[in-house]
């Protein structure tokens, strides 16, 4: 048998010595050497392919895995999404028909209230004494329930964008005289110290109406939880803000989170056996993210708490009225010196169309400008309940005695000059500012 | 120093001559490094007549997996070279190995026992089958002075990968490791070359307990060699030396490991040296075009150490799976190997994991299937 087996070397050795039979014998190591090559080099060969196939078929299996799980989580991303938007559409609907529901159940409610008061009122037929405490029951207990829905009116109608906060100035201590004032009485026959110290003359920059409810939330809240013989006061513990601290019953620290959630419930009876829906301190959260605010509260159970809402840090905005070009430039770069931003105005029809879409913190304007000058725009002002807070600086070359008298009269905060002498101009309009 | 170098093989008998016949070294030798087959080793007969040839000198080798003697790369021979030292000195200990667990420990003792005055450079022989080589080498490392770098490998049985044995004087023993001490004036260079390309996906390593590794990319790594090695998979464990395993972690860009035992029950592999849960492993594959210029540039590096001087001795531990590769080429390999050490006595064997710091300075290092060269000089 021939020691060689590779069908290229027999062929070779065929083809050029006649067949391996024929080779001689003291060659035959080195042509069994050679054949062992020739099947070394094709089994190694062999390997190299078989790994690179098995390997590629590897590299596939493992791409397929990889797409899968990539359609899969796009799939779950989806569903997510889907889910998500789902969530917020049925949220809208609730709150669209709590506020349909409130509405529909708000008005009939307000005619029985009005007509149980009718009844108590009515002298030709006096009703008798114990009729009359039943009836001043019942009136006490639609209160309620009138304030309730239209609590739950002001939450549905915030959440749904119904109420857009107004901005505007507004004295702090303004706020909070309004809140005491309407709270002493409650305050003074629980027997607790009601006390107000909000310095004067700090200046608030939010929607007056949805803060002081904020405010009084809280205060009544503090009033609620307290027992006779404690204080609630109302202060400001940094600009732009106003905490009510209570040395009442405090509040158990698990307990604080569930506080602002609408969903939660937490122990609503006050300290007098006081009723309500829970839903003060969760639509004040509410009104103060609306107002780009927050709310937060620190309790020490059995010491009192303290709740503080803080509104956002603005920069002022001045809205400036001049018609000339030069001079407007001038002003707006040296008011811009304040750190305040500046929106300017060529005349006063244009001023107050800026005034209807925003809240500026001081209005500098001149008096002889075409469509509308100074003063109809000074008058304007003074006139609209949203606007008459915002001081107004007068800036104008005529600077004869009645001028002067006409614009303080009409409700200027200010008057200078034209062209203002810069370091006079600036403290004034910064004064104006704080 | 003098080296002189024979060859026993079953076709041949001795080759050049027989020990002791025409000019030897005889009792001048001190030092005598056997490379065997498994069953040379054991051979009392044989044996009997190299220590009878060499009688001052200490014995020291261990059980190969082929073994290497100037260019040449042989099966089931045994190959002696016997030094005699112009002045330097050696000294020989040895450790049992209890178990892979003890392989730190055993590294550590072993290390500790060799004199430390003068110590200029430890060679060791262990077990394949029993030990953590990378342990081993780490234990030894920690315990030895300063600049004094250990170098050696793992010994193994042929294609059968059924037991080794080391030698020291005339016995043969398994689960021991062997260390020769070398002291005084004597100089070393050492350096590993690899070739092995990385290839496929990185898989991460899954299930290993030690050396044990049971798991990697989902699979056993017996299912992934069989599948690579087709026809070669009915002669594992040896076959896997053609695909040892680069392991890949955060910390450490790459060790080199290989099998040295199969489970075919459980599908896991035992390595010859342990890896860490959560590395990733990649095979690689090796051709005659990367591995043999690999050694030789290796070769060229390590000559280069010894600072323009000339080798006197050199010892090559190089990887089974290399031969696997090269087959008839793996004397291209050896002779481009001895090309770049400048002509320098050649003496090696083909191991299951060699021991040998990357570079000079570095610690101790674990390589497998690598062409990892030791060179030795006296002043």
């Amino acid at each position: 048998m021939s020691p060689v087996s590779h069908p290229l070397l027999l062929r070779q050795l065929r083809r050029h010595f006649g067949g391996p039979e024929s080779f001689p014998e003291e060659l035959k190591p080195f042509v069994e050497a050679v054949d062992k090559a020739y099947h070394d080099a094709d089994s190694d060969r062999l390997m190299l392919e078989r790994s690179l196939e098995l390997s590629s078929q590897e590299f596939v299996i493992k791409s397929a895995e990889l797409r899968r799980q990539i359609e899969e989580r796009k799939k779950t991303e989806e569903r997510l999404k889907e889910e998500k938007e789902k969530a917020e559409e049925a949220s809208r609907l609730k709150d669209k028909f709590v506020s349909l529901v409130s509405h529909d159940i708000r008005t009939p409610f307000s005619s029985i209230m009005g007509l149980l008061r009718l009844l108590g009122s009515d002298t030709v037929h006096p009703l008798h004494e114990d009729q009359k405490a039943l009836l001043e029951h019942v009136l006490r207990i639609g209160e309620g329930l009138v304030n309730m829905v239209d609590r739950l009116l002001d939450v549905s109608k915030l959440r749904t964008g119904k109420i857009k906060p107004k901005m505007r100035f507004v004295e702090a201590a303004s706020v909070t005289a309004q809140v005491t004032g309407g709270l002493s009485h409650a305050a003074s026959e629980k027997g607790i110290d009601l006390v107000d110290e909000t310095p004067p003359g700090e200046r608030l920059y939010t929607d007056p109406a949805l803060f002081t409810e904020v405010i009084q939330n809280l205060v009544t809240n503090a009033i609620k939880f307290s027992n006779k013989g404690d204080r609630v006061t109302l202060y400001m513990p940094e600009g732009g803000a106003i905490a009510v601290r209570d040395t009442g019953l405090g509040i158990r620290k698990e307990n604080i989170p569930r506080l602002f959630r609408h969903d939660e419930k937490t122990n609503s009876t006050g300290t007098a056996g006081e009723l309500g829906a829970g839903l003060g301190l969760p639509f004040s959260m509410d009104i103060m993210k609306a107002l780009g605010g927050t709310l937060k509260v620190e309790s020490i159970p059995g010491d009192g708490s303290v709740f503080t809402a803080t509104l956002s840090p603005v920069r002022p905005l001045i809205l400036l009225v001049e018609d000339d070009e030069l001079p407007r430039l001038i002003l707006k770069e040296s008011l811009e010196s304040l750190d305040a931003d500046v929106i300017e105005a060529e005349h006063g029809e244009e001023a107050l169309a800026v005034l209807a879409e925003t809240t500026p913190n001081l209005v500098v304007t001149d008096i002889n400008m075409p469509n509308m000058n100074g003063f109809n725009l000074l008058k304007k002002i003074k006139e609209s309940r949203d606007t008459r807070d915002i001081p107004v600086m007068v800036i104008t070359s005529d600077d004869k005695i009645e001028t002067r008298e006409k614009a303080f009269r009409l409700g200027a905060a200010d008057f200078c000059g034209k062209p203002p002498v810069i370091h006079d101009f600036l403290p004034r309009a910064r004064r104006l500012l704080a | 120093m003098k080296v002189e170098q024979r060859i026993w093989t079953e076709k041949g008998g001795w080759s050049p001559s027989a020990p002791g016949e025409a000019e030897s070294l005889g009792s001048a030798a001190e030092l005598v490094l056997v490379f065997g087959g498994r069953e040379r080793l054991t051979d009392a007969r044989l044996m009997g007549e190299v220590r009878a040839a060499y009688p001052s000198a200490r014995l020291a080798g261990l059980s190969t997996a082929g073994e290497i003697l100037g260019g040449e790369a042989l099966e089931g021979s045994l190959a002696v070279t016997a030094v005699s030292f112009k002045s330097s000195e050696i000294r020989m200990e040895q450790v049992k190995i209890r178990g892979v667990g003890g392989s730190h420990e055993a590294g550590q003792a072993l290390a500790s026992s060799l004199g430390h005055d003068g110590l200029r450079h430890v060679l060791v022989f262990a077990d394949g089958f029993c030990v953590d080589g990378a342990e081993l080498a780490r234990g030894m490392w920690e315990n030895l002075p300063y600049g004094v770098s250990v170098t050696g490998g793992l010994a193994a049985d042929g294609e059968e990968f059924e037991k080794g044995v080391v030698l020291l004087d005339g016995e043969a023993w398994g689960d021991r490791a062997v260390a020769v001490g070398f002291y005084g004036d004597i100089e070393s260079g050492f350096g590993a070359g690899s070739g092995w390309v990385p290839f496929g996906l990185e898989r991460e390593v899954t299930g290993v307990e030690g050396v044990i590794l049971s798991e990697f990319g989902g699979r056993t790594p017996l299912e992934i060699y069989e599948n690579y090695l087709g026809d070669e998979a009915a002669r594992l464990p040896a076959s896997a030396s053609m695909f040892p395993l680069l392991i890949l972690t955060d910390d450490d860009m790459g060790q080199t490991r290989s099998v040295v035992a199969v489970n075919r029950e459980d599908g896991s592999v035992r390595l010859n040296g342990a890896i860490r849960r959560g590395a990733r492993a990649r095979l690689m594959l090796g051709g005659p075009e990367r591995l043999a210029p690999a050694a030789s540039e290796a070769a060229g590096r390590v000559a280069a150490a010894l600072g323009g001087k000339s080798a006197e001795l050199a010892l090559a531990a190089f990887g089974l799976g290399r031969r696997m590769i090269l087959k008839q080429r793996s004397e291209l390999e050896l002779e481009a190997v001895l090309g770049a050490l400048g002509g320098a006595p050649l003496a090696g064997f083909y191991s299951l994991g060699e021991i040998c710091p990357p570079r000079p300075g570095a610690p101790y290092s674990l390589m497998s299937q690598s062409a990892s060269l030791t060179v030795l000089r006296e002043d």
